[in-house]
């Protein structure tokens, strides 16, 4: 899967074995940057430095991890942008709710997989969940789930160690979850149930400054 | 293992990250437990639905675009290449060497404007501090690949507050920052690698060419010198920054 090159090749290997990444390295751009002409700039950008810094490539490591590192690197510096960090910041204290309401959409899941909510509308929502996450929770959900790479190629691109890499996607995941069932919500679908059943309860105010402080 | 921690471990499992001792155990409960194996269902379905998005073609255009970024890095290594071996050979590579290969596309001024304004907005700190330019001259030595000349940073009627190491679009930049009648001009210094612009308004001072343009609310004025740009950008009138930029001593 990832091509490695193991001796030095000749004329414009390394060229066209760079260009077998171009629907991978645009997809994580589209991603990274939510839009097309910053994701279509950022990907002739990761090129140019790609090639221009050819010989830094060393010749039988992973060529694809590499590449993805350029991408990152030109992302994080030249096209990263204010998110919206502190609407998730705000959420983190209301989590054990949606744990419990993740629970009953694994359930629901289970009894019926097909007409489940979440695989629904999925591909549109989904993007727009995506969107709306912290860049770096984004990135590693990016090369984790959509470009499949393991933690330890993650902690290499995004240069950070392989338990920052474990617990940001643990934390995107769940707020990408929360987002898809306040999509349900919306929808009235059958999360939104038991979502109403939880806010017609009254908040443990003491809970949930506890909850605060402990992080 | 109880649920609890079994949950813990879910993302990893369906990862396939999970350690052996760790994994049998995730496995057996999950075999024996409803609830968490309707969880892990649902996380794999949400990891394969994640695969699902990204498995997108890039543009044709832009494909287009890359094998050209691919072919112009070539097209200079078979010349390096031919340069060496034969004489005629060489003769030749220096005859194409003269001529101009394939004219480079002209690149949108604005798509490094908008590098430049955003710096320029962003007041970032700064690395070396003001007021005299020359030190900052100094200080950009070894940290960019082209000469930061003291005489270059004296700008008429400004005075110089500090600079820091910066970048525009995929290239460094010396960034320095004055302040010209109150207002705080960013003047963005890099190399171009011989890009043509297209947009912009052209002006000639003397023997310089400038282009000038506005967006964003900022005026922007652009001293083109062989193939580094000196970029001026503030909210000062355009008269003004004209003046600025026709007074960078090249």
């Amino acid at each position: 899967m990832a091509l490695s090159l193991k001796k030095k090749p000749k004329s414009d290997e390394f060229e066209r074995a760079c260009l077998e990444h171009l629907n991978g390295l645009y997809a994580a751009a589209l991603k990274l940057t939510t839009n097309e002409a910053d994701a279509d700039e950022l990907v002739q950008d990761t090129y140019v430095k790609a090639f221009r810094f050819k010989s830094k490539f060393e010749w039988g490591t992973n060529l694809k991890a590499w590449l993805y590192r350029v991408l990152t690197n030109t992302f994080i510096n030249d096209y990263r942008h204010k998110t919206n960090e502190r609407r998730y910041v705000e959420r983190a204290a209301t989590e054990p709710i949606y744990d419990e309401l993740l629970d009953r959409e694994a359930r629901a899941f289970a009894a019926n997989p097909e007409a489940h909510a979440f695989t629904r509308f999925f591909e549109r929502e989904l993007n727009r969940a995506l969107d709306v996450l912290p860049d770096e929770f984004r990135l590693v959900i990016v090369l984790a789930d959509l470009q499949g790479f393991s933690y330890k190629e993650i902690a290499e691109i995004a240069g950070c160690p392989i338990g920052t890499v474990m617990s940001r996607l643990y934390r995107g995941r769940r707020l990408l979850q929360h987002e898809l069932i306040d999509f349900a919500v919306e929808s009235g679908l059958e999360a939104g149930k038991a979502r109403a059943e939880e806010a017609s309860k009254p908040t443990d105010l003491k809970q949930f400054r506890r909850s605060r402080e402990g992080r | 293992m109880i649920c609890n921690d079994v949950k813990k471990y879910l993302d990893t499992f369906v990862d396939g990250e999970l350690e052996a001792a760790v994994l049998l155990n995730v496995e057996n409960h999950l075999e024996t437990c409803e609830s968490c194996s309707a969880l892990a269902g649902l996380k794999r379905r949400f990891k394969s639905e994640l695969r699902a998005v990204g498995q997108i073609e890039a543009p044709p255009q832009l494909r287009a675009e890359v094998l050209k970024i691919a072919k112009r890095g070539r097209r200079k290594k078979v010349i390096w290449g031919a340069a060496v071996v034969p004489l005629a050979a060489a003769a030749a590579a220096i005859f194409a060497l003269a001529l101009p290969t394939t004219e480079p596309e002209p690149v949108k001024l604005a798509t490094y404007v908008d590098d430049v304004i955003e710096r320029h907005v962003r007041e970032l700190p700064m690395e070396v501090k003001g007021p005299d330019p020359s030190e900052a001259a100094t200080w950009f030595r070894g940290k960019v690949d082209f000469p930061v000349r003291p005489a270059a940073l004296q700008l008429k009627r400004a005075s110089f507050e500090g600079a820091r190491l910066s970048n525009v679009r995929a290239e460094q930049a010396a960034q320095m920052i004055y302040n010209v009648d109150g207002h705080r001009v960013t003047l963005m210094i890099f190399n171009t690698r011989h890009t043509r612009f297209s947009g912009g308004q052209r002006y000639k001072l003397g023997n310089k060419n400038v282009l000038f343009s506005r967006q964003n609310g900022y005026n922007v004025a652009v001293l083109l010198d062989g193939d580094m740009a000196y970029v001026l950008s503030s909210d000062l009138p355009r008269d003004r920054m004209l003046d600025l930029a026709g007074s960078i001593a090249r």
